[in-house]
């Protein structure tokens, strides 16, 4: 059984005066399967965030079914740990504090403590585990955020562009840890992304979205052993990639609109 | 330019690293002494124009009656807080019976106000709809409300508690419900995939960010019920506090006991306002992070 499976989803909002629907998603059929590192890549505006959304739980697809674990998603849950894209700490609360604030309190205040202070750890921010967020820079604001999702063990993460606020050098920094982490605990990922390097460093999978509506344009297997950046094979499949986004992207320059009658 | 520079108040602060002089703009400058030099320069305005306002009246106006001099009111002032009772009861008898009024109303304002705001937070329907009510409480003036109190209450303590209460209410749960509604998408997406509870998320997330919001909505809500309190006892027939006194003295022609009610009024509301709430504001932005950020 994959771990999360979409069955022929659409997704449609209603427009202000409700007579008109923009499609963001159309006929997505995608599993998620244990144990990999799925990228899902293309234009801004494709939909690649509500994708996640979807899985998450956070919204309920206009048609089709999003299951996690053959059970239909209803509404989110800390099996699916999520990393936002915009800064989403807690300013009134220590970088502890941020990260203590999921956790079960069923978990006594000691236990609690230990999972902080390894996770703190983990993301390698044990210097700044006192100071407030406005303290941090951008770089170490979301390595609390994905400290924060982690220490809630979750069953899947899904990440939303989580370093695309980042500057170029930091984000790579980041990758890297995502990429070491993740080789640790094998845990299953969804990563959204628009930049194909970041997906080619980090995915098993690729899934390529074309704009508007979303449709799923090409899948990419890498496996799971680390890469080499500059080789060939990788170059190639860059090139293969582009290829394929750019006369999507300047197609769908529109955005697909229908009436509803 | 040279003549601009020296007339506005520039504040000039040497880097000690490498000595570079970095100009932070004109602001004025902060510290509490230079508060308190122009606290003390809008007070001696106060009392000037009192005082020629006085000597014209005393001198031009009127031969029966005085109008109290600032030194008279002072004195008076200083006489009663020594102790001396009028109106059967001591100064601090009187300011004690109108706070008790006032905080005794004021909490029962906020209950209500927070609770209100909570539930009209809960949805756009909830909100639409809570909005009416409150609109139609903040548009009446709270002595209007004088037959409904009377009714209710009878003359006494309760009416005058009833008033101050329904002119706190409405800008509470406006606060309340405005800065729950500004929380984040992303805090309640926090929140859905923690292990926390609706409860928790309120209590540790949306109370907190909305904190600040809530404030202002208290400070706007006690200079209401402090305007209110004073009002409120002058007409619904309590035997005690500075309403009463101020009406009473004025019946009895004694206007300077009137007018030392009028300077602890002012006294205690500016200090409720100006030391009590300006500093909850200060602590609570900074506890927002917003002054930090602001200086960074």
């Amino acid at each position: 059984m994959s771990v999360i499976e979409m069955n022929g989803v659409y997704k449609s909002y209603l427009n202000r005066k409700r007579d008109t629907a923009t499609i963001v998603l159309r006929n997505i059929d995608l599993r998620i399967e244990e144990n990999e590192f799925v990228c899902i890549v293309g234009p801004s505006g494709c939909g690649k965030t509500t994708i996640l959304n979807l899985m998450a739980g956070f919204e309920r697809p206009t048609k089709g079914s999003v299951t996690y674990r053959g059970e239909e998603i209803t509404a989110p849950s800390f099996k699916r740990g999520v990393v936002f894209q915009e800064y989403s700490l807690l300013p009134w609360m220590d970088v502890r504090g941020n990260i203590d604030f999921p956790l079960d309190r069923k978990l006594s205040a000691d236990e609690r403590g230990k999972i902080v202070d390894k996770y703190i750890d983990l993301v390698g921010l044990s210097e700044h585990k006192d100071q407030r967020p406005n303290h941090l820079s951008g770089g170490m604001k979301q390595r609390v955020a994905i400290a924060r999702t982690l220490a809630l063990r979750p069953d899947v993460l899904l990440m939303d562009e989580p370093f695309s606020a980042l500057d170029e050098q930091t984000r790579k920094h980041l990758d890297q840890e995502i990429r070491d982490i993740w080789t640790k605990d094998r845990k299953t990922v969804v990563f959204v992304t628009h930049n194909i390097n970041e997906a080619l460093l980090l995915g098993t999978r690729i899934v390529m979205l074309s704009s508007s509506p979303g449709q799923i344009l090409g899948e990419w297997r890498l496996g799971t052993g680390p890469r080499d950046m500059s080789s060939k094979y990788i170059s190639d499949l860059r090139d293969e990639i582009i290829s394929k986004l750019e006369p999507c992207a300047c197609a769908s320059a529109g955005k697909k609109v229908i009436t509803i009658e | 330019m040279q003549l601009r520079k020296k007339r506005t108040n520039v504040a000039d602060v040497i880097d000690k690293t490498d000595g570079n002089k970095i100009y932070l703009g004109n602001d004025l400058p902060r510290s509490l002494s230079v508060s308190l030099l122009y606290f003390a320069l809008g007070v001696i305005f106060v009392v000037v124009v009192w005082q020629i306002i006085a000597s014209t009246y005393n001198a031009y106006w009127s031969s029966i009656l005085t109008f109290p001099t600032p030194v008279e009111a002072f004195g008076k002032l200083g006489e009663y807080i020594g102790g001396t009772k009028f109106l059967r009861y001591t100064m601090w008898e009187h300011l004690s019976g109108s706070l008790l009024r006032w905080m005794v109303g004021f909490t029962v304002a906020v209950a209500i106000g927070l609770t209100a705001g909570i539930l009209m937070s809960t949805g756009e329907r909830m909100y639409r709809f809570g909005m009416v009510p409150v609109s139609i409480l903040q548009i009446i003036p709270g002595l209007a409300w004088l037959p409904v109190t009377i009714l209710l209450f009878g003359y006494g303590d309760g009416a005058a508690i009833f008033i101050i209460a329904i002119t706190v209410i409405s800008p509470v749960a406006i606060s309340v419900s405005t800065g729950l509604r500004r929380v984040p998408k992303v805090y309640k997406h926090i929140a859905e995939t923690s292990y926390r509870s609706r409860l928790d998320t309120l209590l540790e997330i949306r109370l907190p960010f909305s904190l600040p919001d809530i404030v202002s909505g208290l400070r706007i809500g006690m200079a209401n019920s402090w305007r209110m309190l004073i009002a409120a006892e002058m007409v619904v027939g309590v035997a005690r506090g500075l309403g009463f006194a101020i009406q009473m003295s004025t019946d009895n022609l004694d206007y300077l006991s009137a007018f030392t009610c009028i300077i602890i009024i002012c006294v205690i509301g500016l200090m409720l306002d100006k030391l009590l709430f300006a500093n909850l504001e200060r602590h609570i932005r900074n506890r927002m992070g917003a002054d930090e950020e602001a200086e960074r």
